[in-house]
Formats: structure tokens, sequence, C-alpha cells
């Protein structure tokens, strides 16, 4: 009895150490606080911008880091957060499809690029050179990545047949690029920003594929309580000498949004 | 058969607390069900890749757990009967994959196969965004669970059958093989069933070092993440549905063949 009386007492502390974390993840008294889902192409740059926010504007930024399909996926079974900052255009319009979403406000702006391994060692300069026998070839899945979703519409026939020389599909655009860094395979079809992010890559621009360009937005969620202040950060997150100049030096090329106003 | 016991407050406790825990996973169930449709349910069965990624899940889960097995006997009876320096360490050390995330166990692999030895192996069998690599990345994990339960089995069997078997003059091979391995029958079926349970949820090494490549490498979990991740709730609730159905017929089978035997 003594025993199973001191294991009670253990779990108790327990359940009072979870909860002092608990505390101590929540904000202070008094400041703000934004939730935001952040697809993970975005980390870097919305990371920096929201600290920034954080001592300028006192307001508290908790992002969540994910696909956008999968962010999607959540709020629209918690309905709470409030701003939602998606890497490509397809899931703002899942979103909308189910009026998860108000106001949106782009960002950055990518187009696909063949990526290759850094100094392009397979020589590849075209499409066609991607069908080659000794070229492994990642792609994102098309139903999870929208980099797919466009490539596929772009390109149609041509896409087929890298589809079907494809080595490897992986769901984000994030974790083909890590294979290509790895050097696991040669190359792949990525965003244009996301090449910049990843030392060991480099982009090799093809006609084909650079005229198409997609917008990176920030989309204030239809459940946010609080839709003005979800507004305000997007609006900081795009002004050109704010959000657009951290955009601009991690290799994304800004939307150009309206200059800050505090 | 042991005789049906009388419902005193004693086992009323126990059937209470278990009610109570079934009564959640159930609730958590229910709720994920309220999700879809089972016309959801029916379009997801009836898709070429879904098919694919049921078909492949349950040849490969069956096919590693296997090959756990084959490797957890003889690993669980060196930890359990053999006396040797380190032994907590070599004990340990097997835990290594489970305490490791998933993604980073992937990683390692898709690591080691590019290293020198890595590569040799590759040109034998290619395992990279393989089949045989979805194989390899469930055997892994299911490795440990396997020996862990296999250890259980051997500590709780007793030495002493197979001693006497030693003395009438077997070997110690003949006697482990013709007394101990037969005693520890239903053990074995206890750890194929973990490692096949484990195996079937598998995803984070799957993702990493086979990929999702549809038609080839996608398994049932990696279906469910890449529904999530292309925000399809109710397809992704349905492949999970369906992977609860099928998890409940196989290992309920396996114990029960492990029962008749």
């Amino acid at each position: 009895m003594k025993k199973f009386a001191a294991l009670i007492l253990l779990l108790a502390a327990l359940l009072g150490g979870i909860a002092l974390f608990q505390r101590r993840a929540s904000p202070p008294a008094g400041m703000a606080t934004l939730t935001v889902y952040c697809a993970a192409g975005l980390k870097k740059p919305v990371e920096a911008i929201a600290q920034a926010y954080q001592k300028e504007a006192g307001v508290e930024v908790r992002l969540q880091f994910g696909g956008s399909g999968t962010l999607l996926s959540q709020f629209r079974v918690v309905r709470q957060g409030d701003l939602f900052l998606s890497a490509d255009e397809g899931a703002i319009a899942d979103a909308r499809q189910v009026d998860l979403i108000r106001e949106v406000l782009p960002l950055a702006k990518q187009h696909p690029v063949i990526a290759v391994r850094a100094g392009n060692p397979k020589n590849i300069h075209t499409l066609t050179d991607l069908l080659r026998g000794d070229v492994k070839l990642a792609l994102a899945n098309p139903e999870a990545a929208s980099i797919s979703r466009v490539s596929q519409r772009v390109l149609g026939a041509t896409w087929t047949q890298l589809a079907a020389h494809a080595a490897v599909m992986k769901p984000t655009v994030t974790e083909v690029a890590g294979d290509l860094a790895l050097g696991t395979v040669d190359a792949a079809i990525l965003w244009d920003a996301i090449v910049a992010q990843f030392p060991g890559t480099a982009a090799v621009e093809v006609p084909e594929l650079s005229s198409h360009h997609e917008n990176a937005s920030a989309a204030v969620l239809a459940c946010s309580r609080q839709p003005a202040a979800a507004l305000r950060f997007a609006r900081y997150l795009c002004a050109p000498e704010k959000g657009g100049a951290v955009f601009q030096s991690l290799g994304f090329t800004p939307a150009g949004g309206d200059a800050w106003v505090p | 058969m042991t005789a049906r016991p009388r419902l005193t407050p004693f086992w009323g406790g126990l059937v209470l607390v278990t009610g109570l825990y079934l009564a959640f996973l159930v609730a958590l169930l229910g709720a994920t069900a309220a999700y879809t449709t089972p016309g959801q349910l029916w379009e997801s069965l009836q898709t070429r890749e879904i098919r694919y990624a049921i078909g492949l899940s349950l040849v490969s889960c069956t096919t590693s757990s296997l090959l756990a097995l084959l490797l957890a006997v003889p690993v669980a009876y060196l930890l359990s009967r053999g006396r040797f320096a380190a032994k907590e360490w070599l004990d340990a050390a097997l835990d290594i994959p489970i305490v490791l995330p998933p993604m980073v166990v992937g990683l390692c692999l898709l690591i080691f196969f590019q290293t020198g030895a890595g590569q040799a192996i590759e040109r034998f069998v290619p395992f990279t965004y393989t089949v045989a690599g979805v194989v390899l990345a469930q055997f892994v994990i299911g490795v440990t669970f396997a020996v862990r339960t296999m250890r259980g089995v051997f500590d709780h069997l007793s030495a002493r059958p197979e001693d006497v078997a030693m003395t009438l003059g077997c070997s110690r091979g003949q006697a482990v093989w013709l007394v101990t391995l037969p005693a520890a029958k239903r053990g074995m079926f206890a750890a194929f069933s973990i490692a096949w349970a484990r195996s079937l949820g598998e995803f984070g090494p799957i993702l990493v070092f086979a990929g999702v490549t549809r038609m080839k490498t996608e398994v049932m979990p990696t279906s469910v993440f890449l529904e999530l991740s292309a925000g399809r709730l109710e397809a992704a609730v349905a492949v999970s549905l369906l992977m609860v159905a099928f998890a409940l017929v196989v290992l309920v089978s396996v114990r029960l063949v492990g029962e008749k035997m």
C-alpha cells in the first residue's frame, strides 16, 4: 500500500511538472498572441520576421509549421488560429473552397526550376536531360505539393514521361530538396526560392518552366477571433521595407505590398 | 480453461477500468469515422493506388516481421541465457532504433546507403527508394520489439528441460531446437504480431528512405500522410479506418492460430 501511495505521489508531482511546462509555454499576461500556420518552405524568413514583429509591436506570434496541405487539414479540424501562410496557391484555393479564409495578401513570387547539385556535375541543362538514363530524378507528389501540380499543368505529356522516369517521389518540396542536397538524387523540379535555401544545390532555369509564377500568400482565417490583428501582421509580412526585405535577403522575390504604416 | 469468475467488486473494478479505456479508444475511432462516409471508404477501396498500398503493406509487413522474428530468436536467446560482459550495453543498444525519432532512422538508412559499404550492397540489392527499402525500414523497427518480446519469453521459460535434454545426450543446439523453441511457440506468435503491428503503422523511416512513389513504394501509412498533405481529410480518414480493420483481422487471426497450435 505504501508503494502504491508513493507511486500516486510521484504521478501527482509529474502532472504538476507538466502543468508548469504548459504555463511557461503560455504568453505573459496582457500580451496579445497570434497563432500562425506557416508552410515549412517559408520557415526561415517568417521566423525572422515574426521575431522582429514581436519586438516592434509587442505581439507574440506563435508559429506552427507543416506542409501547406497538412496545415489546412489541421485548422479545418480545430477551427482555431489567425493566419495561414501558404507556400502555394493550391492550398489557398482549397481553403477558400471550404470557406476557411478571408483576406489574402501575396507574400513572395516563385517559379519552378530544375534543381541540380552544386556545380551541375551531371551537366543538366534541359528537360530532356532529365530523362537520361544516368540522371536520378526526384519529384514531389502531385497530389500533395503544388510545385508538381503546377509543373504537371505546364508540361503536360513531358510531365508524364518525367513522372515515369522519377526514381522517387516525396510529399513536400523540402523533402525532395533534402535528398538532392544529400546526393541520393541528381536532379529535381523545385521552386527557385527553395533551391536558394538549400546549400549544395543550384537552379537551372528552363523556359518551359520559368514562365509560370505562383505566389506564396498570407490568408486571414475565417475562424480568427482577432481578424484585425491578424491582417496587421499579414501587412507587416508583405511590407517591402519590413517582411519583404527579409524575404529578398533569403532568395525569395517579394510580391510587393504596401509600405508599413504602424 | 478456468471457470468463469463471479462478478465480485474486484473483477467489477477490472472490468470498469478496461471498459473505460476501451470506450476511450472507441470514441477516438468513432469521432474519426464521423469525418468520412461509407461512400468515401468504398471510393478509397476502388482507387488503384490505394489497393496497391494495401497489398504492399500486407506483404511487406509480413515479410519484415518474419525476418525480424528470425533475427530476434537467436539474439533474445543470447541475451536471456548468455553470460558475458557488457550485456546491459548490448541490451540498451538494441533499443536505439525506437529511441531515435522515426524520420532520423530513415535518414540514417539513406545516408548509410550513400557510403562505400552501402553502395556495394546497393549493387546487389538496391534498397534506396525501392520496395526492399520499405521492408528494411520496417524490419529495423520491428526487430527491436520482437527481441524484447522473445527475451521475455526465454526469461520465463525454465532452463531445466533444456539441461535435462543435454544430460540425455542432446547438444545445446539440439536441446534448443527440440525442447525450448517448441515451448516458446506462443511467444513467437506474440513477437511476430507485435513486429507486424509496428510495421503496419511504420511511417517516418519509410517516407524518408523509400519515398512515397505511387504504385511503387506507397504503403498505407504513407497514403494517409499523402492525403493529409493534400488537405483531403476524408480520404486520409478512410484509409486509416481501413488500416484499423486490416490490423484487427490479421492480429486476431494470428492470435487464434497461435492458441490452436
